[in-house]
């Protein structure tokens, strides 16, 4: 089954990389969003049908903290799953984000089957 | 550097000089953080490799990038850098990065960890340095 993945960084370089990285990965992915930060991410998530998202901590206007917190209070959009993609892999960050309702959380520097094996398993689906 | 391999396509990558420096214009980035210890990592690269880098990682043709695109890519593996030798060097410690910055100087005294390799264009070096010194890094941390 295809999905369709918001990608949600500040940075255009990094989501170019993420939508490059979705294609190495042989991840079945019909189409690619991108949202530059929580907010952009919430209006369009209300938008339109999102399989997954893969969301950066820092940004600017609304960080990856308070999307999550915005999400789990949506009745809604809870149900989306979120992977945190962060240059912080550290164990407290991820419980942390986890806590707030992260499905996933993807430390760079990552491989493309480590990006894939992560969305899979937040969808609950598994690569062929 | 696994930042290097995984999401810049960039393999075999030896050890150089870190005093080395790239023939032409050089571009030092700087990524503060936040935590226990803070301090600050620097990383420094000339424009010719830094279009390469960024060449590889967004995956397009080299003469079509920009040095503004090429710069904010550097600025992406700097950060990268900085949050892997972070959490490799304390995993149960939460940091705080600020967004990297173009800075003229490396800094003057002395780092806690310096290290560079060698691109096919000149060294991709790597300083880091804590206020407090807290922390006897590896110089290979960033590897």
């Amino acid at each position: 089954m295809a999905h369709r993945i918001m990608i949600v960084d500040d940075s255009r370089a990094m989501r170019t990389f993420i939508r490059r990285v979705i294609d190495l990965s042989g991840l079945a992915v019909t189409e690619c969003i991108e949202a530059c930060n929580g907010r952009d991410a919430i209006d369009k998530l209300r938008e339109q049908k999102i399989d997954a998202v893969l969301s950066d901590i820092n940004m600017p206007e609304m960080d990856g903290e308070e999307m999550l917190r915005s999400l789990s209070q949506d009745e809604q959009l809870r149900k989306i799953p979120v992977i945190i993609v962060s240059t912080d892999a550290s164990s407290n960050r991820m419980e942390q984000m986890k806590a707030l309702g992260a499905r996933g959380y993807l430390g760079k520097p990552f491989r493309p089957e480590e990006l894939r094996d992560a969305v899979e398993e937040s969808i609950g689906t598994t690569h062929d | 550097m696994t930042a290097l391999e995984e999401m810049f396509f960039v393999c075999d990558l030896e050890e150089c000089d870190y005093n080395a420096h790239a023939p032409g214009t050089e571009v030092i980035m700087r990524v503060d953080f936040t935590g226990a210890p803070s301090g600050w990592l620097t990383l420094r690269a000339g424009l010719e490799s830094i279009r390469t880098l960024a060449a590889d990682f967004l995956g397009e043709d080299e003469s079509s990038l920009g040095d503004p695109e090429a710069v904010e890519v550097f600025a992406e593996l700097a950060n990268i850098i900085c949050g892997a030798v972070l959490t490799r060097a304390g995993s149960d410690r939460i940091f705080r990065l600020s967004s990297p910055q173009v800075v003229n100087s490396e800094g003057d005294s002395q780092a806690d960890a310096a290290y560079a390799v060698a691109l096919t264009t000149g060294p991709l070096a790597v300083r880091l340095q804590t206020e407090t010194s807290e922390w006897s890094f590896d110089a290979k941390l960033a590897s």
